[in-house]
């Protein structure tokens, strides 16, 4: 199969690769760029596991393919910690408030809080269930993930 | 102890989970990796006339393809779990058990008993080609009649699912104490009704997966899966492949939820190791979402037809209950289920005379596994639906017939007159269940929900 070339930037690094036409962007960024924090739970756009942003929007990555991405700038979970090590707030947010069991979802989760977050930081409880209504978690229950966003919220209004 | 208890502790498993570090089935690797993609049946029962695999055979990147008739005699069916089939011999001698032996090949050979049963398995060099490959394995089949209402596999001349057996009951038992009988023609009324729990799949956010390294110069498997049982994988890997548990390590890594189907073992569990053996290469396998759907173990799907004697006081004399498990092709875990729903039904409740027979029923569905709470939540609801049909014919709140047969916490400790799984009897100890009932009341305002509800009725809405 012909390769593809593609340039974009990820997690603030720029990436030139040739890929197959075919490959998935959620796959690219797992298998190629070894970035595994993003997750697959259905490969059909139904469960939000493999959430990403590509131009600052949250994106399934499993429903994107790698070429569509080209001269894009894709960020993944990976980018969230603070260069020091820590947690950001969001993801503060998530352990203080058990938003989190086996942590396939997180990922999704908190690539759909993230931008969500940048355009509203006051949102309602209405608005933060909207928000993650794309997202499936199996583990959890949803109210202690609404918790957390309304903390994350809070943090960054102080 | 004051350090822990009443305190919120951290986990210490957030941190990677939240930066994306944790490490999943399908976040491992290896140099060197291949891909499996399985083949699998789509239909429910048929025989395997013909399996063509040339064509996939030819295409580049294709490593190796195994059929049912390539493992035959090398890899040793699935089989029922011996830690679960066998009983403690007072349990035997109490309910009259019937086990009737039942396995599955890791690739059907001659034929395949449910929709998602694998057939063949391609390593490729990656999944995109495994899964062109796989599309281009064409299995001729001759279908046979298909079973899915375990009434009608019971009946004489049903097409038999384990060909082995005599017919599809695959188990049965019996369990009793007081007299059940007695009590149905004592009571003022009696109660007949079928109450069903359906066939659940559970989904898992993470699909199962394994992947597996085998280390030649020791001759050592390390099998990574996603998985509630890795030393039972490791035993049936071992007794399949006819190697020492110390020449295989299981790992299960950071798992993406369980729920029951990661608690069975599965074929894919048993061959990628052998195809990681056989390759002198690591193979990984992860389950995409419609393969966990039809082919990751299924649980429930009781059918209980119950009678219950009962006074005009609300009070329950007897229960004899008939039921059924459908547990589709094959059944691995023996009675697990069945007598644990045997056992638990009476619940909280004071009920002296007590009836149940059980069968399992084989069926052309996916096989069971025992799911959160094994046997017990199905029988949770039949007790449920006899208490609120009972309050209903007697116009009485289902609280109140709670309140009624309720175990009271000077009964304690209760002897259910009936024994447990592992043999011992089943006596409660402690408790105290109307006291726990009423503040359970009390927290949902059940009376002010009453009241409330009576007023709507009033005005119609
Ligand atoms: S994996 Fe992309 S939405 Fe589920
Ligand atoms: S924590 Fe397990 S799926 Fe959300």
């Amino acid at each position: 199969m012909d390769g593809v070339k593609i340039n974009l930037k990820v997690n603030g690094q720029d990436i030139s690769r040739e890929v197959d036409a075919r490959l998935l962007l959620s796959d690219f960024i797992r298998e190629n760029l070894l970035l595994t924090g993003t997750h697959i739970g259905c490969e059909h756009g139904v469960c939000g596991a493999c959430t990403i942003h590509v131009n600052g929007d949250p994106v399934r990555s499993c429903l994107m393919l790698a070429v569509q991405a080209d001269g894009c700038e894709v960020k993944t979970v990976e980018s969230l910690i603070q260069e020091n090590g820590d947690l950001n707030h969001l993801q503060q947010a998530f352990s203080d408030n058990h938003a989190l069991q086996c942590g396939f979802c997180t990922p999704g989760f908190l690539m759909t809080v993230s931008s969500f977050l940048e355009e509203n930081s006051n949102p309602c409880e209405a608005e933060i269930r909207k928000c993650i209504s794309g997202n499936l978690c199996r583990c959890t229950g949803y109210s202690n993930i609404i918790k957390a966003v309304k903390q994350a919220a809070q943090t960054v209004s102080n | 102890m004051t350090k822990y208890v009443g305190q919120s502790v951290k986990r210490k498993e957030d941190y990677r989970l939240v930066t994306g570090t944790g490490q999943f089935v399908g976040d491992i690797r290896a140099a060197n990796m291949v891909e499996a993609v399985f083949v699998r049946s789509t239909h429910a029962h048929a025989a395997i006339k013909g399996i063509d695999i040339s064509e996939a055979q030819a295409l580049e990147g294709v490593h190796a393809i195994l059929t049912g008739m390539d493992i035959d005699g090398i890899i040793k069916p699935l089989v029922q779990f011996e830690s679960h089939c066998a009983l403690p011999a007072n349990l035997e001698e109490a309910i009259n058990p019937t086990i009737h032996y039942c396995y599955e090949d890791v690739l059907a050979k001659n034929k395949v008993m449910y929709v998602g049963q694998p057939i063949a398995v391609v390593v490729a060099e990656n999944r995109y080609v495994a899964e062109d490959a796989a599309d281009l394995i064409k299995v001729e089949y001759m279908t046979f009649p298909v079973v899915v209402d375990p009434f009608k596999s019971m009946e004489k001349g049903a097409p038999l699912i384990q060909e082995h057996l005599q017919n599809n009951v695959q188990a049965d038992f019996h369990v009793t104490t007081g007299n059940a009988g007695q009590a149905l023609k004592d009571a003022d009324h009696i109660l007949k009704a079928r109450i069903q729990t359906p066939r659940v799949s559970s989904n898992p956010l993470e699909t199962r997966g394994v992947v597996s390294i085998h280390e030649n110069r020791t001759d050592q498997l390390h099998v990574y899966s996603s998985t509630q049982l890795p030393f039972e994988i490791r035993t049936y890997i071992a007794r399949s492949l006819d190697l020492a548990e110390q020449q295989i390590r299981v790992t299960a890594p950071d798992v993406g939820g369980g729920f029951g189907p990661k608690g069975g073992v599965h074929p894919e569990e048993i061959l990628v190791p052998y195809l990681s053996k056989l390759l002198k290469r690591p193979v990984k396998w992860i389950e995409d979402r419609l393969e966990h759907l039809t082919s990751a173990r299924h649980s429930r799907d009781q059918i209980h037809d119950v009678e219950v004697a009962y006074n005009l006081d609300g009070t329950i004399l007897g229960i004899k209950d008939h039921f059924i498990i459908d547990s589709g092709a094959v059944n691995y875990f023996g009675l697990t289920c069945a007598y644990n729903s045997a056992y638990h039904l009476r619940g909280a409740y004071k009920i002296p005379n007590y009836d149940v027979t059980c069968q399992i029923v084989l069926t052309n569905k996916t096989p069971n596994v025992p799911f959160r709470g094994a046997g017990r939540p199905e029988v949770v609801f039949v007790m449920d639906r006899i208490i609120d049909m009972i309050a209903r014919k007697l116009k009485k709140d289902p609280v109140d017939v709670m309140r009624k047969n309720m175990i009271q916490a000077e009964d304690m400790p209760y002897d259910q007159g009936i024994l447990v799984k592992d043999g011992a009897k089943l006596i409660y100890d402690s408790g105290d269940y109307p006291a726990a009932l009423e503040q359970g009341l009390k927290m949902v305002d059940y009376e002010g929900f009453r009241e409330r509800q009576n007023e709507l009725k009033k005005q119609g809405s």
